[in-house]
């Protein structure tokens, strides 16, 4: 909810120049931080990496074939939401795969 | 680019007859609970010890390398095995009911009786969770519980929580040393700053950290510590990296300047008459990242060769006990072996299961 509104031009030349920091386009100037993708955030927090999009947008700095990521990914990145809580209620979500790559159709599917 | 010596110590180490070296046994953590031994003269896995807590997330060798020491997220668990007749010698969980703890790296005392650890804990109360303040702790791996936590004072709590950087124990076991933006060296008895180097001044202007390995190198000296350190000089902000030695001992140290980088390294290892290092360098991002072995001579710190490589999108790196293969593995099954001459690859071994930590070489 906005709570100020401007009524003097000063505070509106304010206004525009807050909202100037804030858009999207970049001319040609320098010091300007470089674009950077701008994902969906969906039911968990961090989405980057993923299993979509790497951290450039592309798809080429995914781990090939994508099931390695799969444990990788829970146990030494940020990137827990995607897969079960093996911490605490589901310690046994791949209790017969070892292998994602090979054996991924063997990983126990959970419903919350 | 012309080398520059800042420090005329000469870095002439300790050899170990490369003539004696045989080949070794390499331990891996993997999924789901497991270490898994791989063969050196064979290439192949030959054997695997069974976990009872969790995943290993880190392993480590104990001082005296008869033992391996295997950290699991889940619990803050701990698990001792016997590398001679691979068997589990004991599991224990530092968890306490609701109260969990997060270690940020440790370091073993001289005598394997104590972990040296930076850690915060998380408490589950009735309505909340509470994340408490970071703390240095001492775990006394006899009697498997805390022995003693120890409050950071507040000034380390700016520098990142005091977490962090690679941690090394001194040869007599009187100080930890933490390796960050500045190199820190704290008493392991109350964990008070006796001393500290600062990067940026006045050894070489614009250092801005210091990179070291894991402390799993085998061929790493005993009580020195040999990686890398980046800068970047104050006028044209062009960054430069460098070899950085420490003797943790003598609390002694010298920088030697290699030349401009334009990419990231990981760690360096050694071969074993600690001339050759090899570290594993990164041009680009993406799609457009290309992945470079790098090979160093120790003595000159030149660098003397490097080659393109197919690299995985992550993964992790190390070097054979007879310093002859480059071993890639991690973010999957399988462990690449490149000749360390040649760059060629030797055999890609699927070991059969993903890998989740680092990797022990134990030289023959």
């Amino acid at each position: 909810m906005k709570h100020l509104r401007a009524i003097n031009k000063k505070a509106r030349r304010i206004e525009d120049f807050v909202a100037a920091t804030e858009g999207d386009f970049v001319a040609l100037q320098q010091n300007n931080p470089a674009q950077r993708p701008h994902y969906p955030m969906g039911c968990s927090v961090v989405f980057s990496p993923g299993w979509e999009v790497d951290s450039t947008g592309g798809t080429a700095g995914l781990c090939q074939p994508v099931e390695r990521d799969l444990y990788d990914c829970y146990i030494s990145c940020y990137w827990p939401a995607q897969v079960p809580d093996h911490l605490n209620n589901y310690p046994d979500w791949t209790a017969k795969c070892a292998s994602a790559t090979k054996d991924w159709r063997n990983i126990d599917l959970v419903f919350p | 680019m012309k080398r520059r010596d800042f420090i005329g110590a000469a870095a002439a180490a300790t050899v170990c007859s490369a003539q004696n070296a045989k080949p070794g046994q390499l331990f891996v953590g993997a999924w789901q609970k497991k270490v898994v031994i791989i063969d050196e003269a064979t290439k192949r896995v030959s054997g695997e010890v069974e976990l009872k807590l969790d995943v290993p997330r880190s392993i480590a060798f104990s001082e005296d390398k008869k033992k391996i020491v295997v950290h699991s997220a889940m619990d803050c668990g701990f698990e001792i095995i016997d590398i001679a007749t691979r068997k589990l010698e004991h599991s224990f969980k530092l968890n306490d009911g609701g109260k969990k703890y997060r270690l940020s790296g440790f370091a073993s005392s001289p005598d394997d009786k104590k972990l040296y650890t930076s850690l915060y804990s998380v408490e589950k109360k009735i309505d909340r969770f509470e994340v408490n303040k970071p703390q240095w702790a001492i775990i006394d791996m006899e009697n498997e519980k805390f022995e003693k936590f120890v409050d950071l004072p507040k000034d380390q709590e700016s520098r990142g929580n005091g977490r962090g950087g690679g941690l090394r124990v001194s040869p007599d076991g009187k100080n930890l040393y933490q390796f960050r933006d500045n190199v820190y060296i704290y008493s392991t008895v109350d964990f008070k700053e006796v001393d500290k180097i600062e990067l940026s001044k006045p050894m070489f202007p614009g250092i801005e950290r210091v990179q070291i390995g894991p402390g799993d190198d085998p061929h790493e000296e005993r009580g020195t510590v040999l990686g890398f350190f980046n800068s970047t000089d104050p006028i044209v902000h062009r960054a430069t990296f460098g070899f950085a030695k420490f003797d943790l001992d003598k609390r002694t140290f010298d920088f030697t300047p290699v030349g401009p980088i334009t990419a990231q390294i990981m760690g360096l290892r050694l071969s074993p008459d600690r001339k050759t290092g090899y570290t594993i360098a990164f041009n680009g991002a993406g799609a457009s990242r290309r992945c470079e072995f790098w090979t160093f001579d120790i003595n000159s710190k030149r660098l003397v060769k490097t080659q393109e490589f197919d690299g995985r999108s992550r993964f992790e790196f190390s070097l054979s006990s007879d310093g002859k293969l480059v071993y890639i593995y991690g973010a999957g099954n399988t462990v690449e072996m490149y000749d360390a001459a040649t760059y060629k690859l030797v055999k890609d071994l699927d070991v059969n299961t993903d890998m989740t930590s680092n990797m022990l070489v134990l030289p023959g």
